[in-house]
């Protein structure tokens, strides 16, 4: 039930008014908040920037829920990488003690093993999936969406009262 | 840009300031309180916590540590504290504090609710002295068993024999085993031996030199080749012979060796069994470990825990490279990054305490540089306290942590003196009276810890006792009336305790003036009993077993002497045919000579003119 309703908002989030710009950007800064530890420095300043400017919301969400659940998976490897960053690699000691006594920087909680560890593979991660996510869009409005608004689903599911009271409504508030 | 979320924003920093300052009074006390009861092993209450967000103090109007060991009591309460926190480190994720002001301190306060919490809740940390505290604990209960307080010492050993399980039976039927084996092997090899083929063919081949017929000098060079051929062989056989000894012998030492063991084996089970028995030894020491042990091992392993629990907070400070844990999922390991330049990530520079023991002795004191990392200070954290009363008591104790080098080290001095024991109790042994009516008393102790070495030293003196020989509610055992009675005539109570060493090797002795007086009345009658159960049960176990012991001697000795005598018979037909070749070569030589001699007089015979 849970998968059918992730597709559905997903669905309903490439089929939005949102540019593919937005959905990309949104896409990624979720996946950034949802592969670190919440309470960071960094996550709140990306917060305030998914609020202020405008990415959708919606698919940065979604994102966050995703790369959630696979940050749990892969938390070792994370933990694994963070600790190579911060103590094997002893060329970035200095640079690091540096940031430690630094103000503000230092609330930032970068010296723990899994903050730094998932930050890397996320800030790495951030331009691919950023292209790739904008490409995804724009390929699925163009040749899948069609298609798959002829779904019996998809049919069934417009043709209810309940999807007509959220066409009413979905536009209130914009 | 969304002109509504940036005023959502605006609205959320502002609502977040605002519920901060309303609820981080509640939020920080119940934190600093959750902290410090996991850390003190029982309760920790805040009352009335106030934190300025404006003005960076925190203040309170009192604080309970409740004692682990009486969670009924507080080890220490304060009355109101007040302290500033500086504003620049706290951007950089640091906690400096310059005075910190405890006023009002008392201990030993009582509580109005239970302050006891469930081992969970408790801070778990390696201790580093566990094994110490652990040892010390195992020596006083070693003395302290329950056997001790009833003097009716009749073991039953044949219960005891019963659950006993003499391991050394198994372990010698297990040697006997291996030693028939062994001997075994050895017949085998020894029955493959050829020598008897050997003996037989030397015997033969001497025969076969028939000493009159050699007439030639081709007939007596080979008759010189045969007694060689002979030698040649019987000198390989003597060599293998005497291999095959060695060899046998080496075996024997061995087995020799492990036959040894079996006293030990035996004496294991017979420890095993006083064990079992409960049967302590009883001398002047153990009646001092007795009386004293537990409590001067309870003062020792609190003093042992403070110390760890404050070096393992510092280890992971000192540790160039921390070792990699393996943190719950989504926590990570946090890692420290030491610059000798920096401020410490936590820094108490002054903690003022003062306030008044139970005892209405007036305490002050200063604790300085209660700090994460002193190599970033240059300087260690010191501990000063000292107070007195107006009836002449005095009360020092100092204080040195030091881990500024690699090895951290700790030290204290405690001096307790001139005060009543009036109601006091010197022990918690049911040995000793409950309380002492009055005297006067001094405690001395002092604790050096440098690694994992241990110095201590705690002594107490009582003068002008008088104890409180009032009877208990239960009926006193034969030892405790003894004990009273001899306390009776005390008026002097003295105890040193010392312990010296690490956890793999630890000395700990106690010894005080009623080691030899409660000794020379209440050993000879203990003593006596447990003597006697003792040599019982020596008895029991050794008839138990010596019937195997005297089965693998018997086998031993026999299956020796019988490969023994066979080697012998080998080697006295050796002896014989070696002393046959010796006579063939003998009757040679001679012919040889005689020959010889003829031909030397033909030849002068020849030359004569």
């Amino acid at each position: 039930m849970f998968g059918i309703e992730l597709l559905a908002k997903l669905i309903k989030i490439l089929r939005s008014a949102a540019s593919p710009h937005q959905i990309a950007a949104g896409f990624v800064i979720g996946m950034i908040i949802g592969l670190t530890p919440f309470w960071t420095l960094h996550n709140m300043i990306l917060i305030f920037i998914l609020i202020i400017v405008n990415i959708n919301i919606g698919t940065a969400i979604f994102s966050f829920l995703l790369f959630s659940a696979i940050a749990y998976l892969i938390d070792p490897l994370f933990h694994s990488l963070g600790y190579f960053l911060l103590v094997d690699m002893e060329g970035l000691k200095d640079f690091w003690t540096f940031l430690y006594n630094l103000p503000l920087v230092a609330l930032s909680r970068y010296n723990n093993t899994v903050v730094i560890g998932s930050l890397l593979i996320a800030l790495i991660l951030s331009l691919p999936t950023y292209f790739l996510a904008k490409i995804g869009v724009i390929y699925y409005r163009e040749n899948i969406d069609s298609r798959i608004q002829k779904w019996k689903l998809i049919q069934a599911i417009k043709g209810s009262k309940i999807y007509s009271f959220y066409e009413k409504i979905r536009n209130i508030g914009d | 840009m969304r002109w509504k979320g940036l005023i959502f924003v605006v609205v959320f920093i502002s609502a977040i300031f605002l519920l901060g300052i309303i609820f981080s009074d509640s939020w920080i006390e119940s934190k600093l309180e959750d902290t410090g009861t996991s850390f003190n092993g029982a309760r920790v209450d805040i009352d009335n916590l106030q934190f300025s967000l404006t003005q960076l103090f925190i203040k309170w109007d009192r604080l309970q540590i409740t004692d682990p060991d009486q969670t009924m009591k507080n080890r220490i309460e304060t009355g109101k504290c007040e302290f500033d926190l500086e504003f620049l480190p706290l951007l950089s994720n640091k906690i400096i504090i310059e005075s910190f002001m405890i006023t009002d301190i008392r201990t030993n306060t009582d509580r109005t609710e239970d302050g006891a919490i469930s081992d969970d809740e408790k801070f778990k940390t390696p201790s580093v002295f566990q094994e110490t505290a652990d040892y010390l604990k195992q020596e006083v209960s070693d003395v302290v068993s329950p056997r001790f307080s009833s003097l009716k010492q009749n073991a039953n050993v044949d219960s005891i024999i019963k659950v006993l399980d003499l391991k050394s039976i198994s372990k010698i039927a297990n040697l006997q085993n291996e030693i028939e084996l062994s001997y075994q092997t050895w017949e085998k090899k020894i029955s493959e031996l050829k020598i008897e083929d050997d003996v037989k063919n030397v015997e033969t081949q001497i025969k076969s030199i028939d000493i009159n017929n050699i007439k030639t000098a081709d007939q007596y060079y080979a008759a010189v080749k045969n007694v060689d051929n002979i030698y040649k062989t019987i000198n390989t056989t003597s060599t293998e012979l005497t291999d095959i000894q060695k060899s046998l012998t080496k075996d024997i030492t061995n087995m020799s060796s492990m036959v040894t063991e079996v006293d030990d084996w035996i004496e294991e089970d017979y420890k095993r069994a006083l064990s079992l028995a409960k049967i302590p030894d009883i001398n002047a020491e153990n009646i001092s470990k007795l009386i004293f042990g537990e409590r001067v091992v309870n003062q020792i392993s609190s003093y042992l825990g403070y110390i760890s629990t404050a070096r393992e907070y510092t280890r992971t400070y000192k540790s160039a490279k921390p070792e990699k844990q393996s943190p719950p999922r989504l926590k990570g390991q946090d890692i420290y990054f030491y610059n000798k330049n920096a401020r410490p990530d936590f820094w108490i520079k002054k903690l003022n305490l003062s306030g008044y023991t139970e005892n209405n002795i007036k305490l002050s004191g200063l604790i300085s540089n209660i700090v994460s990392d002193q190599r970033q200070i240059g300087d260690n954290t010191k501990l000063e306290l000292k107070g007195n009363n107006d009836k002449g008591a005095e009360v020092t104790l100092n204080g040195l942590f030091d881990y500024l080098t690699e090895n951290p080290k700790e030290n204290f001095n405690f001096q307790y003196r001139g005060f009543s024991l009036a109601d006091y109790k010197i022990s918690n042994s049911r040995f000793l009276p409950n309380k002492i009516k009055r005297g006067t008393g001094l405690i001395a102790s002092k604790l050096a810890l440098e690694s994992n070495q241990v110095e201590g030293e705690i002594a107490f003196n009582g003068k002008n006792l008088r104890f409180d020989m009032s009877l208990p509610d239960r009926k006193l055992n034969e030892i405790e009336k003894i004990i009273q009675s001899a306390l009776n005539d005390i008026s002097t109570v003295n105890f040193s305790a010392k312990v010296r060493g690490t956890s793999e090797k630890l000395d700990f002795l106690i010894t005080s003036n009623l080691d030899e007086i409660l000794m020379n009345k209440i050993g000879s009658i203990v003593n006596e009993r447990f003597e006697k159960a003792k040599a019982d049960i020596k008895r029991r176990v050794d008839s138990e077993i010596s019937k195997y012991r005297a089965d693998l001697n018997k086998i031993v000795s026999e299956k020796q002497n019988l490969l023994q005598n066979e080697l012998n018979k080998y080697e006295k037909l050796l002896a014989v045919e070696k002393n046959r070749a010796d006579e063939k070569k003998e009757e040679i030589e001679e012919i040889y000579e005689k020959e010889k001699s003829k031909l030397e007089d033909k030849i002068k015979d020849f030359f004569k003119p």
